[in-house]
């Protein structure tokens, strides 16, 4: 009679963790596509509306 | 459709081959080519859509380019949505176990076993899986979700649960598309066919009996 259970309890434990990841896997790509959106209305850095190629791409640079 | 521009065809289908040759209305020049076909998964959705242009040019309501244009916009947006497929699958297959004499609980067992199973055909095949050991692989998964009745002694219809819990992986469109090949006499298509269906068939129940076997189950038990 263990056998069943611990395969029962396996093949559940396996669904429910695939189930998750693809919930993770959905949310991401719904969030990515809602990323690429423009909005009319945002709050970014100046180095955003202002950049010109060759800009050092600074991470610390807070003005 | 070939009529309809004039023209004539002789198509030979072949699970993996197409091959179409296209004969002018004088029968001066033809065409023959050989084109593989691309594995993928059958949509409904996209199989009436074909369907529908298919009558369009037919009809000769629209010309070859336009033709064109749709079917490729046809072949490349498949509209239907990953998530509607599976539950619709999940409550077909529950209510096949109400056809059968299931109870409510051996319906519920039989939907979460399909969610489950269908849940991994889609995840296994975006991937690229083969789809004979998918269908093995999905059979097990339902079958032990299935035997859940009788492991648990809960419902009075166990062994009914246990045996719908597999049928959505059933190739009856293969099987269907063989009896017609047959019925027009194309013999060949139709055998291609029919092994093709007999292959993923035997794929089920293997993954139906390693289940059973792991769960101590039997329909007579049951």
């Amino acid at each position: 009679m263990e056998t069943p259970v611990i395969t029962w309890l396996c093949i559940v434990a396996a669904v429910l963790i695939l189930f998750i990841v693809r919930l993770a896997q959905v949310r991401m790509a719904h969030h990515q596509h809602r990323a690429l959106r423009h909005r009319f209305i945002e709050i970014g850095s100046e180095r955003e509306e202002f950049f010109v190629p060759g800009d050092d791409p600074d991470p610390d640079y807070a003005e | 459709m070939a009529q309809a521009f004039g023209t004539d065809i002789e198509i030979v289908i072949m699970p993996r081959h197409i091959h179409m040759s296209l004969l002018s209305a004088d029968g001066r020049e033809t065409v023959t080519t050989i084109a593989p076909v691309p594995h993928a998964p059958i949509s409904f959705n996209v199989n009436t859509r074909l369907s529908e242009l298919s009558w369009e040019v037919a009809d000769r309501r629209i010309d070859f380019c336009t033709a064109r244009e749709k079917f490729n916009t046809i072949i490349s947006t498949d509209r239907q949505s990953a998530l509607w497929v599976l539950c619709a699958a999940t409550v077909a297959n529950a209510s096949f176990c109400r056809l059968f004499g299931g109870d409510l609980i051996a319906m519920l067992t039989v939907a979460i076993a399909t969610f489950a199973g269908y849940l991994i055909k889609q995840m296994m095949l975006e991937r690229g899986a083969d789809l004979r050991f998918t269908v093995v692989v999905c059979a097990f998964v339902s079958a032990v979700l299935g035997a859940s009745d009788g492991l648990f002694h809960i419902g009075t219809t166990p062994g009914i649960a246990l045996g719908t819990s597999v049928l959505y992986l059933v190739p009856g469109i293969p099987f269907l598309n063989s009896f017609s090949d047959m019925i027009y006499r194309r013999y060949l298509c139709a055998l291609s066919r029919f092994f093709d269906a007999v292959v993923l068939t035997a794929c089920l129940s293997t993954g139906l009996f390693a289940g059973m076997m792991l769960m101590h189950s039997s329909f007579a038990a049951l």
